[in-house]
């Protein structure tokens, strides 16, 4: 087990400094709350369940948050936590993060993803639908329904299956764009590019593929990589640095190739 | 069904056969519109038979797709590769959010590639008997037959399927089956076809032939002279309400767990769109065929949220325990052997902790209602590695299972290396839903369902790996065909969304919203669904009786009313308000909720999911009754008043019924 | 062209940066070595002074070294431009992005990037106009040529020879650079700016392999030493020079009587070829 395990079941009582904004159009501001008598075992986001259902008793507005597998897997939830993109843990999303990681009495920042390409919608929801944008340049095999041979025709050595799994396994939430200091989408361009680059079946499309998710990440307004890693520490799937690699790698030669 | 009182009467009592419609004798809103012939052939001929539409005139026509899971964006994407004008809608920011991406085992399909004896025929053969004998023949095998096209097709796209050294394609074997049928991509299997699905969507949204509508949520669908032309959508963000014309539309927007409140279905589940339909006019078929999982991670406190699935395949090595003695306090390690009991390797010597789903979660249920149960709440069940590590050792144990112990570890801080895992059966899987003929068209001419949407495939009990297969069977090999025989069939006529019908429908969506905020109560929409989902759970959970389920009728009637008394919505209707969204979702639940006890209720037999403690073989199985239930029961609104039975007799030609045994 | 070619884009804009960064990197190499011969004596360094002095193709790398050096600069502003737009909002708290168990290549080296830019910006200039300048050198043996006023192995720009600048009073460039980096004030600088050269390359280089493409698990720990070791041999190197000077460990002018006549020499046969 890689978590600390914080035997105590003591409840604890923390204060939340959250960013609450009513629309796009409106400024926003941190607002401050108490958290009573929170469990270490709850996650993060049971927590503001049990913030909000008081809110609601005081007839005011309950915080906006994004998720909804609450298993790691969907993408959908994404917090700033503490200045760091889905908080303390590795390799988890914010709805995996138990409140066993902090301690009673701590004060907790919590704020949506940050971007321009990331407009916030309300208080923590943030619109990532450039994400979309990006995959539909050319984040795709053209094949079309019934035209697949069969499963086995084209052998795949299993390392680069395993490989391009790593890559596949991106889960879209942003926690990559938030963390960097130049909001890039690097790291999830990259990884949809090396995910199809290392399979024969994304081949044919290689160099389109990466001028075209190249060009539609800029047109989107996603700063440029500054090989920092501080998306690779905090990514929930723990992509790395080296789609970033093969990324520019693609491009490059699609350059050389005079592809437009 | 407002105030009748439920009597526990023979099901020909309350059940109106073939009469509430012009008095045609043979009803035909039940017309499954199953081709005649030998099993292996109905689809092939089926697919001859189905009219062709124009590749010119494709394009003229606009079908909606709600819900962009595995059966929604692959009938999206395949949809507009053909030509037609695709509409797509989610309730989610993106449609890759859907919640197939959480499927972790894998995809069944009859590929026999590890030369093990499989075949379609075996396949359809597994998939009927795992159902309990409750699925309509025709459409199993058709589901076996383009098996084999839905992993050419994943492969194609570039979903990364685990594969051997040689490169070619690895398959596990799942529960239910005896040979290595499933593909998969690590424990990622649903996130990897969906991406694809989505990617190949995505494509289509590049070509303009999909629309995406982003964070919209389906309120509606608009019938226009009897036929399904166009729904009407919320706009999530500005909570404007939306009307969208069509000729066809396909809801393609998954299972009902949440009824349950806590299930391992996401959060946003619900069963919205399916209901709407239903209240407009879509029969409901089953819906007390619901799944319960064995192996999820007990509940921790009030403010649990919902429940995690762990892979079955943990059964494999760990072995179920409860102490002898109810109220047995000490820690799992002080409590000698003498004093467990492994009871199901007591009461199923042949199969012991490998027994199927529903077997070990009702096993569990029982030792727990007698106290025996383990863990602060008491409603958990010991899952023990301590003789496989002694055994294989706890290197083996972490190869094996290594992932799982880690999750489980983050989740609950326990070290199951050290003490026994413990665990509690789940909601996760719901095998009713919409009443569909063999097109996948529901009672309403032009409605479609797809998927976990639909109730066809898996009659009482889906087997693993299954789920991911019926979506992507749908969408990518079923609606293609089916709806172009619609389209081509069918008269239709030019509508627009300035009908009266989409005014209408619309007002009426946005009375709701109105209403729902105009309450102002005291007991918030959390509450109402918590409470709702202990109804259910004690009631109509995995031991069901008369009268549990009648008494779960009448509380859920009570709850209802309190709800639309004192519930508590704040927030505003013209902005993000997921509070607001929850509450419409949870009334329409508060609503199912009881069709779903009520069809448990006259569903008197045990069968898969549905076990009636009424019904059950001496020794504690669930007894089928095939004389008088082999039948689909597809209900019909009757706007709250005790809804009619419509009947659809299963007639099983090829695989014959039999007691399911595990001892 | 270029915006056909795609290089107005992230990925492009960071090639560019990667392919002058380490075109820069390559003069590094050169000026350390010509300059590492004042190591060996002041009368050598003079007789490669003046060989290179000598060379009329010189003008043609410096104006390509200033065209470099000017992309770099502007493709950076371009960059931080770029990059701050993509985050309009700053956040309330923010940290470096590392876990229990987990951090990112994230230095201050690389936090520094602009700093050390732009002061290394504000050093090359300055160093120009120091030796060049202020300091004008000439060659006695090719005094009048056209590359007479030309300091070498400075980085420097030939730009403005046109202006004419006095060539008249011929210089002894070892003995300069001897005298000038006595001054502590003078050695302080330039040991500071190399400090920050060593900062800016610290990230720089393994940074640029990445926007390359080079970046790769199996060559991984290569490129991240080698960035490291090369680093430190190049911006060293060039500390060294004003370090030992200063301290007295070298003093290069010494060495210059006796060898001055062969690096005559040496300068004379690269002018006769």
């Amino acid at each position: 087990m890689a978590t600390q395990t914080n035997g105590s079941k003591k409840p604890m009582n923390l204060k939340l400094l959250v960013w609450r904004q009513k629309n796009g159009k409106d400024k926003g501001a941190m607002t401050s709350y108490d958290a009573k008598d929170v469990s270490p075992d709850m996650s993060f986001l049971e927590m503001l369940d049990v913030v909000n259902e008081t809110i609601i008793k005081n007839n005011d507005e309950p915080i906006a948050f994004e998720h909804d597998c609450r298993e790691g897997i969907c993408g959908s939830c994404g917090l700033m936590i503490n200045g760091v993109a889905h908080g303390p843990d590795e390799g988890t999303t914010v709805c995996q993060l138990h409140m066993r990681s902090f301690k009673d009495g701590d004060t907790i920042v919590i704020e949506p993803w940050r971007a321009r390409a990331f407009p916030v919608i309300k208080d923590l929801v943030v619109d990532r639908s450039s994400f979309d944008r990006i995959i539909s340049a050319g984040g795709y095999v053209s094949v079309n329904t019934g035209q697949a041979p069969d499963g086995n025709a084209i052998p795949i050595p299993k390392d680069s299956v395993e490989e391009a799994m790593d890559s596949a396994a991106c889960i879209g939430c942003g926690a990559c764009v938030a963390q960097c200091k130049n909001a890039s989408a690097a790291l999830f361009t990259s990884a949809k590019i090396a995910h199809l680059r290392l399979l024969p079946q994304g081949d044919p499309e290689r160099a389109e593929r990466a001028i075209r998710m190249v060009a539609q990440m800029d047109e989107e307004g996603f700063g440029s990589c500054s090989n920092e890693g501080e998306c690779e520490a905090v990514c929930p799937k723990e992509i790395g640095m080296v789609n970033i690699s093969l990324m520019n790698r693609e491009y490059e030669r699609a350059l050389l190739m005079g592809k437009k | 069904m407002n105030n009748e009182t439920i009597t526990p009467a023979s099901p020909a009592e309350t059940e109106v056969e073939h009469d509430g419609f012009g008095g045609q004798v043979a009803s035909p809103f039940l017309d499954s519109k199953v081709p005649t012939g030998p099993v292996s052939e109905r689809w092939t001929k089926a697919k001859f038979e189905m009219k062709l539409v124009n590749p010119a005139n494709k394009r003229k026509f606009t079908v909606i797709c709600v819900g962009t899971g595995l059966a929604g964006a692959s009938a999206a994407s395949t949809l507009a590769e053909l030509g037609y004008n695709v509409h797509a809608f989610t309730y989610h920011d993106s449609p890759r959010r859907a919640h197939s991406i959480a499927a972790q085992g894998g995809i069944n399909a009859a590929k026999n590639y590890a030369n093990d004896g499989d075949s379609v025929y075996r396949l359809f053969y597994d998939t009927v008997k795992g159902g309990d004998y409750r699925a309509r023949e025709s459409n199993v095998h058709r589901l076996a037959e383009v098996s084999v096209n839905i992993i050419d097709q994943c492969v194609a796209q570039g979903v990364p399927f685990a594969r051997e050294y040689g490169g070619y394609l690895d398959n596990r074997s799942f529960g239910g089956a005896q040979v290595s049928r499933t593909f998969y991509a690590r424990g990622q299997t649903g996130q990897q076809l969906l991406l694809g699905a989505y990617q190949a969507m995505m494509r289509q949204v590049q070509r303009g032939s999909v629309k995406l509508h982003t964070r919209r949520e389906m309120l509606d669908v608009v019938i226009v002279d009897g036929k399904a032309r166009g729904i009407v959508v919320r706009n999530l963000v500005t909570g404007e309400i939306e009307t969208h014309m069509a000729d066809a539309v396909l809801l393609c927007t998954g299972g009902y767990s949440n009824v349950f409140f806590l299930s391992t279905n996401a959060k946003h589940c619900n069963v919205t769109a399916a209901w709407r339909a239903h209240k407009k006019g879509a029969f409901f078929a089953n819906p007390c065929y619901t799944q319960i999982h064995p192996t999820c991670i007990p509940v921790s406190g009030d403010y649990q949220s919902k429940l995690t699935l762990m892979s079955e395949s943990l059964r494999n090595d760990g072995r179920v325990w409860v102490p002898k003695k109810a109220g047995d306090k000490r820690v799992p390690s002080e409590i000698p052997d003498e004093d467990r009991d492994y009871f199901l390797e007591r009461r199923y010597p042949a199969f012991g902790n490998l027994v199927p789903r529903d077997v070990a979660s009702r096993a569990a249920k029982a030792v727990c209602d007698e106290g025996r149960g383990v863990g602060d709440s008491g409603l958990s069940v010991y899952l023990d590695f301590a003789d496989a590590i002694k055994r294989l050792g706890e290197d083996t144990i972490r190869a094996r299972y290594g992932n799982l112990f880690h999750m489980y570890g983050h989740i609950t801080a326990e070290d199951p290396y050290k003490n026994p895992m413990r665990i509690y059966p789940a909601v996760h899987y719901t095998m009713g839903g919409l009443w569909v003929d063999y097109h996948l068209q529901t009672t309403i001419p032009g409605l479609f369902a797809l998927g976990e949407c639909n109730f066809s495939d898996h009659g009482a009990n889906r087997l693993g790996a299954s789920a991911l297969m019926q979506g992507l069977a749908d969408g990518y090999f079923v609606i293609p065909y089916t709806l172009g025989n619609y389209l081509a069939s069918e008269k239709l006529e030019k509508v627009t969304t300035e009908r009266p019908e989409f005014k209408q429908a619309a007002k009426e969506a946005q009375d709701n919203i109105t209403k729902l905020l105009s309450i102002k109560g005291t007991k918030t929409v959390h509450e109402f669904h918590r409470e709702l989902g202990h109804i259910m759970w004690e009631n109509v959970g995995m031991g069901r009786t008369r009268e549990t389920l009648t008494k779960a009728v009448q509380m859920i009637r009570a709850l209802r009313e309190e709800f639309w008394k004192n519930v508590k919505v704040v927030g505003e209707a013209n902005n993000l308000n997921p509070h607001l969204e929850h509450a419409s979702r949870v009334a329409d639940f508060l609503e199912f909720g009881e069709l779903l006890a009520y069809d448990a209720l006259k569903r008197e037999e045990s069968c898969g999911g549905h076990f009636r403690e009424e019904y059950q073989t001496p020794d504690g199985e669930a007894q089928r009754d095939d004389e008088n239930f082999a039948y689909v029961a597809a209900w019909e609104w009757n706007n709250g008043d005790t809804p009619p039975l419509h009947k659809e007799p299963l007639e099983f030609e090829e695989v014959h019924p039999a007691q399911r045994s595990y001892k | 062209m270029i915006s056909k070619l795609r290089f107005n884009t992230v990925v492009g804009k960071k090639v560019l940066m990667a392919v002058t960064g380490l075109a820069m990197v390559l003069f590094l190499i050169g000026h350390l070595v010509g300059n590492l011969q004042l190591m060996w004596s002041g009368a050598q360094f003079n007789g490669y002074a003046r060989f290179l002095t000598a060379q009329p193709v010189v003008i043609l790398i410096e104006l390509g070294l200033l065209g470099i050096f000017l992309i770099h600069v502007i493709d950076a502003v371009v960059l931080v431009q770029g990059n701050s737009a993509a985050r309009p909002v700053p956040y309330h708290t923010k940290k470096w992005g590392r876990t229990k168990s987990k951090r990112s290549k994230k230095t201050w080296a690389s936090t520094m990037m602009m700093w050390t830019g732009i002061a290394i910006l504000l050093f090359v200039p300055f160093h120009v106009w120091h030796f060049k300048y202020h300091h004008p050198v000439a060659s006695p043996a090719i005094s009048g040529g056209h590359a007479s006023d030309t300091v070498v192995g400075v980085g420097s720009t030939g730009v403005a020879s046109a202006s004419g600048a006095p060539a008249a009073e011929a210089t002894d460039l070892a003995l300069l650079v001897t005298n000038e980096f006595k001054n502590p004030l003078v050695s302080g600088i330039y040991i500071l700016a190399m400090l920050l050269l060593g900062m800016h390359m610290y990230h720089a280089l393994s940074s640029a392999l990445t926007s390359l493409g080079a970046n790769h698990p199996r060559y991984q720990n290569i490129i991240v030493w080698g960035g490291k070791i090369f680093t430190i041999v190049i911006a060293g190197g060039f500390l060294l020079i004003p370090a030992l000077i200063l301290s007295g460990v070298i003093d290069p002018s010494k060495t210059l009587a006796s060898t001055q006549a062969a690096s005559n020499q040496v300068a004379q046969m690269g002018v006769g070829k």
